[in-house]
């Protein structure tokens, strides 16, 4: 009897172990987070001493004190986009001495978010940080940013030369939030080879050419598939933005917070989940799953011809595929051809200028986004990453001229940038990233046959209400 | 009275002593069990903004939220069927791996022994990628050697399957390391009376090696079902919970809804149940425990 007492309380302390691997989430996480910024706080010491000799060295020769700022860049990408990113940020120390920007990788957009929101409670966050475009009206409501407005309005940051498409997203209120760094829009790839065979040379002009083309193609016997699923959210959002239908309140979260899901209202929603699920129904879309990239894979290997995907992964198609067959790129197709196209939102990342109350930080930080706002810097970034330019002017580039000729494809993704007068209609509410995998669940069920286009809508619409008055409710408007 | 005061005083110290001893400990287990617990538990009964502050205390509302939505039922009944598939078939394949194993002979450093528990060695999120890339569809391994396409990551089923399988996989090493060794520890003159009494290797099997190691079973058995339960790193990086919810099991939605959408609340109260299930079930296996096992 004894023994089994003992396994008993033995076995309760065990599980109490297991428990805190999954209960104990948020305090845990802070407590790690502590031990990640002394790291870091240790690292940032680290350099000090660097640009203190600097400073000294001025000082000496200039005969006056100068003091160098240093300040500190917390960021998203990685691979070779998070390395471009670094050397841009090192040319930028090199060449100066009065600002000195230490740029930190912290994991995925999301990761860098989460860390964001930690850090700024104890104190210990960046001067400057890279969010996703989903999180823009997370950072907003958060309360810790200087609007960039500001900003450019107090050091003359010359706005006039940058895309207004671009910009048109990331304001609110006739205010710029943050400066767009990294900037990508949905597009949609196909084979060329393939689809010059049946007449479709352009690539399909609408969703309507999708199914058709996939028709054609796999009774041909030309490909498996016709489609190959690589982002299914966008799939389900941009036709909405290309016809200028609210997702949610307040024009679509632009005017005002959110409080509601308006997409079930009327019936374009139904009708673009109809379309998707006609695609798996008619067994037109590649079987390998939602994943994106496993699709991507079905994509480059040839067995689906069409797949829509951010204008960002056009160099990795282009390496991928090679010789293969020619890739074929056009703007992403609105649900029909007659249907009014306002163009697509985008996607990507900018940067937010955190309020630490650092007295010259802001002059410093508006000089860092002077430069890198820079013809030549975006120009240099955009053809190392694939991602567009934010300022007109980079096309004037040699750099950038000698990818346009070598690669012609980029041509037409940036006049499918320039075509996209809706981006500054794309949605905006906080919960758009748990919204986003509510929608992707019921959109993978209804794709699968399970449920019905109107049942996916209403669900969705249902879960998302839920999600976007509960986030209202914990977060009330100071 | 100064030889009085020491007294007291030594009386005192060695009063203290043993809590002295304990203080590590309780420390330790303060700072990362007990103090992230309660936290839990008040963040569940609290509303939290996004950015992990508790705004205001609201009660059971938290816990309302989640049963009225369907989603939480859901995970939990994915949950349950992914664990009743898992847990038998990671047992038996712990036990199947050791008889075969086990040739009685006691050398050490049987490279077969090595071999089965080489799994062990493998971290899960390794183990889950080389999988991934094995059922991958389109260049996996496992279409290739199946000689036909079978979609396991799209389908509902298959992708369930395909966790179930790489997960066993994944825990084969440790169930074989205690199913051997359970093995090891029944006494050679129980076979040699059964071998004695004529009795065949099925009957020897079933009323001789099961019974005795009954209590390593057992033991593989809560194990099995709380690690069941919390399975997550295998959901995280080969379906993130796909397709359409059909591998989103309980620890991936707290990881969810804290990690990704920030609800905190939401989220501490997923884990307070969380708890309660694990709880729950290891007081009814103990409870059952008495019918069959077998403690020598």
């Amino acid at each position: 009897m004894k023994k089994k007492q003992i396994a008993l309380l033995l076995s309760a302390v065990m599980l109490l172990a297991g428990m805190t691997g999954c209960g104990a989430s948020a305090g845990q996480a802070s407590a790690g987070q502590g031990g990640t910024e002394q790291g870091e706080t240790a690292e940032t010491n680290a350099a000090e001493p660097e640009s203190g000799t600097d400073q000294t060295d001025t000082a000496a020769e200039d005969g006056e004190s100068r003091e160098t700022q240093h300040l500190t860049f917390w960021y998203g990408l990685n691979g070779s986009p998070g390395e471009a990113l670094q050397k841009v940020i090192d040319d930028y120390n090199n060449s100066q001495d009065k600002v000195f920007v230490e740029a930190q990788y912290q994991g995925s957009y999301e990761e860098t978010l989460n860390k964001l929101k930690t850090a700024v409670r104890t104190q210990e966050g960046p001067d400057i940080v890279q969010i996703y475009e989903a999180g823009t009206r997370a950072m907003i409501d958060s309360g810790f940013i200087i609007p960039m407005q500001e900003l450019i309005d107090e050091y003359d940051i010359d706005t006039s030369h940058l895309e207004e498409n671009i910009l048109n997203y990331y304001t609110i209120d006739d205010q710029l939030y943050s400066m767009p760094l990294n900037t990508s829009i949905p597009v949609c790839y196909y084979n060329k080879t393939v689809l010059s065979q049946i007449g479709y040379e352009e690539g399909p002009q609408s969703w309507e050419d999708i199914l058709e083309i996939s028709k054609q193609v796999t009774e041909q016997g030309l490909a498996t598939a016709g489609f190959a699923m690589t982002n299914t959210i966008w799939c389900f959002e941009q036709p909405m933005v290309q016809e200028h239908y609210a997702m949610v309140d307040n024009d679509n979260g632009r005017s005002g917070r959110a409080t509601k899901t308006v997409f079930a209202d009327g019936d374009m929603a139904v009708n673009i989940v109809s379309t998707l699920q006609e695609i798996y129904e008619n067994g037109y879309g590649a079987d390998v799953g939602f994943t994106v990239d496993a699709n991507k894979a079905a994509f480059c290997a040839g067995e689906a011809v069409i797949t829509c995907d951010s204008s960002g992964s056009l160099k990795a198609f282009l390496d991928t595929i090679g010789d293969s067959f020619e890739l074929g790129v056009c703007e992403f197709p609105p649900l029909s051809t007659d249907s009014e196209n306002g163009g697509v939102t985008l996607g990507g990342a900018s940067i937010y200028v955190c309020d630490n109350g650092r007295e010259g930080a802001n002059e410093a930080i508006a000089d860092f986004i002077k430069y890198m706002i820079s013809p030549e810097v975006q120009g240099e970034f955009s053809v190392s990453t694939g991602y567009f330019p934010i300022t007109t002017e980079a096309y004037d580039q040699q750099v950038v001229k000698d990818n346009f000729e070598q690669y012609p494809q980029y041509q037409v993704i940036t006049d499918a940038l320039h075509k996209s007068e809706n981006m500054g209609f794309g949605p905006l509410y906080a919960s758009i990233v748990e919204c986003r995998s509510v929608y992707q669940k019921y959109l993978e069920q209804a794709m699968m046959g399970e449920i019905t286009p109107e049942e996916c809508v209403s669900k969705s619409a249902e879960e998302a209400n839920a999600i976007i008055a509960d986030y209202n409710m914990a977060n009330p408007v100071e | 009275m100064e030889q009085k005061k020491q007294a007291g005083n030594s009386q005192l110290i060695k009063a203290l002593e043993p809590y002295l001893y304990l203080l590590p400990v309780l420390l330790l287990f303060g700072i990362f069990t007990f103090y992230p617990l309660i936290r839990t538990i008040v963040m569940s009964l609290s509303a939290v903004n996004s950015m992990g502050i508790v705004v205001k205390f609201t009660g059971l509302s938290n816990f309302a939220n989640l049963f009225s939505t369907g989603q939480f039922w859901k995970d939990l009944v994915t949950t349950v069927k992914l664990s009743v598939i898992l847990v038998p078939l990671e047992i038996i394949t712990g036990v199947l791996l050791a008889l075969l194993a086990d040739r009685r002979d006691r050398k050490k450093g049987n490279p077969i022994r090595v071999i089965f528990a080489l799994p062990m060695s493998v971290s899960y999120a390794c183990g889950s990628l080389i999988w991934l890339f094995i059922f991958n569809p389109t260049t996996g391994l496992m279409n290739h050697l199946l000689g036909r396409h079978v979609d396991w990551i799209g389908d509902a089923n298959n992708a369930l399957l395909m966790i179930v399988i790489t997960t066993c996989w994944l825990t084969a090493g440790m169930n074989f390391v205690y199913a051997i060794s359970g093995l090891q520890s029944v006494p050679d003159e129980l076979y040699e009376c059964s071998r004695l009494e004529g009795a065949g290797y099925l009957q020897t099997l079933c009323h001789i090696t099961l019974p005795m190691i009954s209590p390593t079973l057992f033991y593989l058995l809560i194990i099995n079902t709380i690690n069941a339960f919390q399975t997550f790193t295998q959901i995280r990086l080969m379906t993130q919970g796909g397709p359409g919810g059909s591998t989103h099991v309980l620890a991936y939605s707290i990881y969810d809804s804290a990690f990704i959408s920030n609800r905190w609340g939401n989220a501490c109260a997923q884990s307070v149940i969380f708890f309660l299930i694990l709880l729950v079930i290891s007081v009814l296996q103990f409870r059952f425990e008495r019918k069959g096992v077998f403690y020598q």
